[in-house]
C-alpha cells in the first residue's frame, strides 16, 4: 500500500512538473523574429527587439546591425524552406505588400505566425506600428511612449517651421536608377506625402505613380526644387551627371541650385525617425 | 534505335530517380536520414510536424513538378525540332510563350484594377489561367493562318509565329509601360520562372497533361523519323503527315502552356536537352523523345535544387540558373563534338 502511494504521489509530481515546465520557459524565452520591411525592422530596433530578429527582407538596411541579419531576398521572391529553416515565431510584414499569398500560405500551413501589420503615411506611423506588434511582442510602454513623444516633439518644430512660411514650392521627386532610367512620381507617391507634409506641392498633378521622365514634361512643369534619393543622385554621377539630362538645365531648381538629395528610406518609409527628415526636408525647402 | 540509345534509357531513368530522392534530402532546411524517415513516418500516420510539412508540401512538390515541367518542355522541344526539321526551333517559334506571357503579364497589370475585386488566391490562379488561354490562343492563331485546305505550310507556320510573337511582344511592352513598381517586379519574376509554388493541385493538374502529352508524342516518333526525309517522302512512307502535325502542335501546345502557367517561363530547357541528346546519340525520334523527357526533368530537378540553396535564405529565379549552367555546358559539348568530327 504504501508502495502504491510512493508511486502515485511521484506521479502526480512527474505530471506537474511536466506541465509546468514548458510554460515557465516560454515567458522567459527570446522570440526569434523575421521582418520583411525595412520600416518594420527599424521599429524593431528601436524597441528594443533588434537582437531577436532572426532575418529580414533585402530593404532592411537601418540601423547598420541589420548587416549582420540573413538576407532573405526580395517580398516578391520568397524561399519558403529557407525561413522555415530559421525556425522563426512571428514573420511580421506590412499588410500592403503581402501580394504574393502562395508563400504566405505555405508557411501559414507549417504552423507559422504571419503577423500583417498595417501602415500608413502619418508621421505617427511607427507608433501605430509599435501599437501593433505589442500584440504578439511583451513591448515595454516606455519604449513605445519614448518614441511617441520625440515624434511629437519634432512634428511641433515641424508645425512651427510651417507656420513661419509663405512659400509653397513646387517640389519635383526624381527617382533615378542611372541615366537611362528616371521617373517622376506622380499623386499618390510616398514621395509626394512627405513632399506636402514638410511645406511643399507636388510639380506632378497629372497622373499617379511613376512614369518616365520626358524632356518636355520637365520644362513644362518647371519645379522650383528637385528631390532625389542620395542613392539615384549618385546612380548619375551627382549634380553634374543630372546636368547632362535633357530638360533639366532649363528648370528653376536647377537654375538656382535647389537640389536635394536625402537618403531613400529615410525620407519615404515614415518610421520612428520622420519627425527629424521632415524638419531637415522643410528647412531646405524654404532655403 | 542504336544499342547505345537503347542501353542509355534505364540510366536516365535510374538517374531521375536518383536526383529526385537526392533533391528531397537537400535544402536550405537541414534534414538528416533519420529526419526524413520520421516524417514519413508521421505522414502516413496522419501527424503534421514543421518536417513533413516541409517535405511533403514544400520540397516534393516542387521537386516533382520541377520534373513534370522540365521532361514537358524537353520533350515537347524536340517534337517542334522534328516537326520544323529546323534545329532552331523550340515550343516558342509557334507563339505559345509570347502568347503566354501577353495574357499572363496584363492579368497582372489589370489585377490592380479590374481584377482588384477578387480573393487574392484566385487573383494567383488567374494569371495562370491567362496564361494558359494566352499559349493556346496564340499556337491556335499561328495554325490557323498557316493552314489552307486542311495543308499546314510550316515554313510560314515558322514566319507568322516570329510575326506574332513580334506583335504580342510589343503589346505586352505597352502593359509594362502602364505596370507600377510592384507589377513589374512580378513581371521580371514571372519571366524568369519558378516553381517554388507548387502545390498538390498543380502537381494534380499539371500531371495528366505532361504524362499523357508526353506518351502521345511518343507514339508518333516514327512519323516523325519519315518527316526527317521530308513531308512528300514522309507521305510516300505512309505517314498522315498533316494528321501527325496538328496532333503534335496540340500536344506541344497543351504541355507547354501548363508548364508556363504554373511555373513562368523557363527557357533553355526546350532547345538545348534534344540536343544534347542528338549529339551523342544521333537523331532517332524514337530514342528522342523519351530521352529527352527523363534528361529534361533530371535537369531541372537539378536546376531548381542550385535555385533554392546556393543563395539561401534568399532564392534565384530558376530560368537565370537553366542557362547559367546550361549553356557553358552545352558549348563546352559543342566544341568537343567538333574536336572529334575534325579528327576523323
Amino acid at each position: 500500500m504504501k508502495k502504491i502511494n510512493i508511486l502515485l504521489f511521484l506521479t502526480i509530481i512527474i505530471f506537474a512538473a511536466c506541465q509546468n515546465e514548458p510554460a515557465a520557459d516560454n515567458s522567459v524565452e527570446a522570440k526569434r523574429i523575421i521582418s520583411l520591411s525595412g520600416f518594420l525592422t527599424e521599429v524593431l530596433f528601436d524597441l528594443g527587439y533588434g537582437e531577436q530578429i532572426v532575418g529580414t527582407d533585402i530593404t532592411s538596411a537601418y540601423p547598420i546591425e541589420t548587416d549582420s541579419i540573413p538576407k532573405l531576398g526580395h517580398i516578391s521572391q520568397l524561399n519558403a524552406e529557407a525561413i522555415l529553416a530559421l525556425k522563426p515565431d512571428y514573420i511580421f510584414v506590412e499588410k500592403s505588400q503581402m501580394n504574393r499569398t502562395e508563400v504566405f500560405i505555405q508557411l501559414k500551413d507549417a504552423g507559422i505566425k504571419i503577423i500583417p501589420i498595417t501602415t500608413s503615411r502619418h508621421l505617427n506611423n511607427a507608433v501605430n506600428a509599435a501599437n501593433q506588434l505589442k500584440n504578439n511582442l511583451d513591448i515595454e510602454e516606455e519604449r513605445i511612449e519614448a518614441m511617441a513623444k520625440k515624434i511629437e516633439t519634432d512634428s511641433l518644430k515641424l508645425i512651427e517651421i510651417l507656420s513661419n512660411t509663405t512659400e509653397k514650392p513646387k517640389v519635383l521627386f526624381i527617382y533615378a536608377r542611372g541615366a537611362g532610367n528616371l521617373s517622376v512620381g506622380g499623386t499618390g507617391t510616398t514621395a509626394e506625402a512627405i513632399i506636402q507634409r514638410t511645406g511643399g506641392q507636388n510639380a506632378i498633378t497629372s497622373f499617379e505613380s511613376f512614369k518616365p521622365l520626358t524632356p518636355e514634361a520637365l520644362i513644362e512643369t518647371a519645379p522650383d526644387v528637385i528631390l532625389m534619393f542620395s542613392s539615384g543622385l549618385a546612380s548619375l554621377d551627382g549634380k553634374a551627371g543630372l546636368a547632362q539630362i535633357k530638360g533639366i538645365p532649363q528648370t528653376p531648381a536647377y537654375k538656382n541650385n535647389r537640389i536635394i538629395a536625402m537618403d531613400g528610406h529615410e525620407l519615404t518609409s515614415f518610421g520612428p525617425r520622420v519627425g527629424e527628415t521632415a524638419i531637415i526636408l522643410a528647412k531646405r525647402l524654404q532655403e | 534505335m542504336s544499342i547505345k540509345s537503347l542501353l542509355s534509357l534505364p540510366i536516365l531513368l535510374f538517374l531521375l530517380i536518383i536526383s529526385i530522392i537526392g533533391a528531397t534530402f537537400l535544402g536550405a532546411y537541414q534534414t538528416s536520414f533519420a529526419e526524413v524517415g520520421q516524417a514519413m513516418v508521421s505522414f502516413l500516420s496522419g501527424k503534421n510536424n514543421t518536417i513533413t510539412y516541409l517535405i511533403f508540401h514544400i520540397r516534393l512538390p516542387r521537386i516533382l513538378l520541377a520534373s513534370l515541367v522540365g521532361g514537358g518542355l524537353a520533350v515537347a522541344g524536340a517534337a517542334i525540332q522534328g516537326l520544323f526539321r529546323n534545329p532552331l526551333a523550340e515550343p516558342s517559334l509557334i507563339g505559345i510563350t509570347s502568347g503566354a506571357m501577353l495574357f499572363a503579364v496584363s492579368s497582372i497589370v489589370l489585377m490592380g484594377s479590374v481584377l482588384a475585386t477578387f480573393s487574392a488566391i484566385f487573383q494567383q490562379a488567374t494569371v495562370s489561367i491567362f496564361a494558359f488561354i494566352g499559349g493556346l490562343l496564340t499556337t491556335y492563331l499561328v495554325y490557323f493562318l498557316s493552314s489552307k485546305h486542311g495543308r499546314t505550310n510550316v515554313m510560314t507556320m515558322l514566319l507568322a509565329g516570329i510575326a506574332i510573337t513580334a506583335f504580342a511582344g510589343a503589346i505586352t511592352g505597352i502593359f509594362i509601360f502602364l505596370s507600377d513598381d510592384q507589377q513589374l517586379r512580378d513581371i521580371t519574376f514571372w519571366s524568369l520562372g519558378s516553381v517554388s509554388s507548387a502545390s498538390w493541385i498543380q502537381l494534380g493538374i499539371t500531371a495528366p497533361i505532361v504524362l499523357i502529352g508526353t506518351f502521345l508524342l511518343n507514339t508518333h516518333a516514327k512519323s516523325l523519323n519519315a518527316i526527317l526525309l521530308g513531308e512528300k517522302e514522309a507521305t510516300y512512307l505512309g505517314i498522315k503527315v498533316e494528321k501527325v502535325k496538328s496532333q503534335i502542335i496540340l500536344i506541344t501546345a497543351l504541355i507547354v502552356g501548363v508548364s508556363i502557367a504554373m511555373t513562368g517561363i523557363i527557357g533553355f530547357v526546350g532547345l538545348i536537352i534534344p540536343h544534347f541528346l542528338r549529339l551523342i546519340f544521333g537523331t532517332d525520334y524514337r530514342f528522342l523523345l523519351k530521352g529527352s523527357a527523363l534528361l529534361g526533368a533530371i535537369f531541372l530537378i537539378i536546376a531548381d535544387t542550385l535555385a533554392r540553396t546556393i543563395i539561401a535564405p534568399a532564392e534565384l529565379p530558376i530560368g537565370i540558373l537553366t542557362a547559367l549552367v546550361g549553356a557553358p555546358f552545352f558549348l563546352w559539348l559543342l566544341l568537343q563534338m567538333q574536336r572529334k568530327n575534325s579528327e576523323l
